[in-house]
């Protein structure tokens, strides 16, 4: 369960709160934000497996690309963007 | 003996951690390689302080002198002895062995059905973890199909943080029913067993038995489900179909195993036709086809964090007897209790891995535009139309369409692909390895740090944190 809020971190103009110990998933999940890219056919996808397997869940932080979210711990200030190219 | 040797365990979940702590006591050299930020494996993310043998803090209590590598993977397999590792901090490395734990788990069943690309679709398991670890649900109202006794655990996580939950079990509930005779004998799972129908009974939660989730829509997020009664093979019954409004679906058909590394080091690989699972071959103290390389937990058969515990101490144990850091009656001594355990265990894990088995009809959920390959795009219709010229095979579907050559590497599609190529066209299985090859690097990790020449400096790694 999220105890302490430890900050925010940037999704385009967006602040979204922070946990201890969340991932960036956690924190955009948690933020109501479900799409995070499209796949290679147009589909719309976002967090599926979780656990660091599918690789859906990529998005772009700190300008890197194909960061799994689901496994990345979230730190104040990150900046994502989501709309990853695979 | 005079040199302590070095263990290397790959994968930081309760096998693991079990193993790394009992070939530390030994005496050997414990690395420990894992993924993740935090060690723990799937089923203690969320709750690291648990208190049990074989917990995160159990662990961090018992594993001195053991070195964790978190954030890291194995890349590659260059020579008998040594693995290629990324990590996050350091790079690319060498790592040497003189024994290699692989304890490397499972990850939900991909089941392909219509809609189970949409956003807002999770396997089981990860909405388990996100709901755990982060408080976080996968939706307002939700519902958990599959088969299995985890849908349950998934279910009461869910409306434990308020979610209005209803689970589907493909399963007719005089299963459940006849499981009763089972886990009577195993009193932990009974206890646990009562308390989750207790809570999800208080909580309004509906459980339905022989019935199955055949397609999820939606336009940009879930938006509804269908739920059709199933026959024991489990097709769908025609004119029983009804939809319900949810946000969220949650899948759970079982768990399958992560092979990729036991595959690439040449480990003979079963498949048990009677469950529908590959697993690690090894032997009765856990040792695989290969010296110098044992295997623990999920991927010799799910069963289960308690079994996992249990397999892991005895493939530390063993690994400790090879290298000599134990003589073989203090290994008969030490391993008694550990035996016991796992043949007490073993009952239930193998009926669950039975009565729960995925049946036929799960492969006929798919339409001609579900998707079957979620990284490259791949419908059924694809694969079946690359099939039209080609005997049925793996390599036949994914020469023609990219099936499996994405960034998970086939994790996902591969188990589901094969499944659906035995039950629908007669393809028939391999005995002694996975129906498809393994190539580096086994996880997706920057070129740069791949290509250059790894460091050499296997000792970089004492740099990290020691426990």
């Amino acid at each position: 369960m999220p105890s302490s809020r430890i900050g925010t971190l940037w999704l385009g103009a967006r602040e979204l709160d922070i946990y201890a110990g969340d991932t960036l998933a956690a924190c955009l999940l948690r933020a109501g934000v479900y799409e995070l890219r499209r796949s290679r056919a147009g589909q719309l996808r976002g967090v599926y497996c979780a656990i660091g397997i599918c690789n859906e869940c990529l998005v772009t932080v700190n300008g890197m690309p194909n960061v799994r979210a689901c496994i990345t711990l979230a730190a104040p200030e990150l900046e994502i963007e989501l709309g990853t190219p695979v | 003996m005079t040199v302590a040797r070095r263990l290397v365990v790959i994968g930081g979940g309760a096998a693991g951690m079990a193993a790394a702590v009992q070939a530390a006591r030994h005496g050997m050299r414990v690395t420990v390689i894992d993924e993740h930020a935090r060690l723990g494996g799937q089923y203690f993310r969320g709750r690291p302080s648990s208190e049990i043998e074989g917990s995160p803090r159990w662990f961090a209590q018992n594993a001195r002198g053991v070195l964790v590598l978190n954030q890291s993977v194995v890349v590659d397999t260059p020579q008998q002895g040594t693995l290629t590792i990324w990590s996050q901090a350091q790079g690319g490395f060498d790592l040497a062995y003189d024994a290699l734990v692989l304890a490397t788990g499972a990850y939900d069943r991909p089941v392909p059905l219509p809609g189970w690309t949409l956003p807002g679709v999770f396997t089981a398991g990860g909405a388990s973890t996100l709901a755990k670890a982060h408080g976080v649900t996968p939706g307002k109202r939700v519902l958990v199909a599959g088969a299995g006794p985890f849908l349950l655990s998934v279910a009461d996580d869910l409306a434990a943080k308020g979610c209005a939950v209803q689970v589907v079990e493909a399963t007719p509930f005089v299963t459940a029913l006849r499981g009763l005779a089972v886990i009577g004998r195993d009193r932990e799972i009974l206890q646990q067993t009562v308390g989750f129908l207790a809570r999800l009974t208080r909580r309004g939660v509906k459980l339905r038995y022989g019935a199955m989730v055949t397609r999820i829509e939606g336009m940009e997020r879930v938006a509804r489900a269908t739920i059709q009664r199933v026959d024991s093979q489990w097709h769908p019954l025609p004119g029983t179909a009804e939809s319900v409004e949810v946000d969220a679906v949650c899948l759970g058909f079982g768990f399958v195993p992560q092979l990729e590394l036991a595959q690439a080091l040449g480990c003979q690989i079963s498949y048990r036709a009677d469950t529908c699972e590959f697993l690690v071959h090894t032997d009765d103290a856990l040792r695989t086809s290969l010296s110098q390389i044992y295997a623990a937990g999920e991927i010799t058969g799910i069963g289960g964090v308690r079994v996992a515990i249990a397999e892991g101490q005895l493939a530390g144990l063993t690994a400790a007897l090879d290298t000599s850091h134990m003589t073989s009656d203090q290994y008969a001594i030490a391993r008694q209790p550990v035996l016991t355990r796992l043949a007490h265990l073993g009952r239930v894990a193998e009926w669950v891995r039975t009565a729960y088995r995925p049946r036929d009809g799960l492969w006929t959920l798919a339409d001609e535009t579900t998707m079957l390959c979620r990284c490259e795009d791949v419908s059924l219709a694809a694969a079946q139309a690359a099939l039209a010229h080609n005997p049925a095979t793996p390599y036949a579907v994914k020469t023609a369409t990219r099936l499996g050559m994405g960034l998970c590497q086939g994790r996902i599609c591969h188990p589901a692909l094969i499944e659906w190529l035995r039950t629908q066209h007669q393809f028939t299985l391999p005995h002694k390895e996975l129906p498809w090859r393994i190539r580096p690097p086994l996880r997706p990790v920057p070129l740069a740090d791949w290509l250059v020449a790894p460091n050499p400096a296997v000792e970089d790694a004492e740099r990290a944190e020691v426990l």
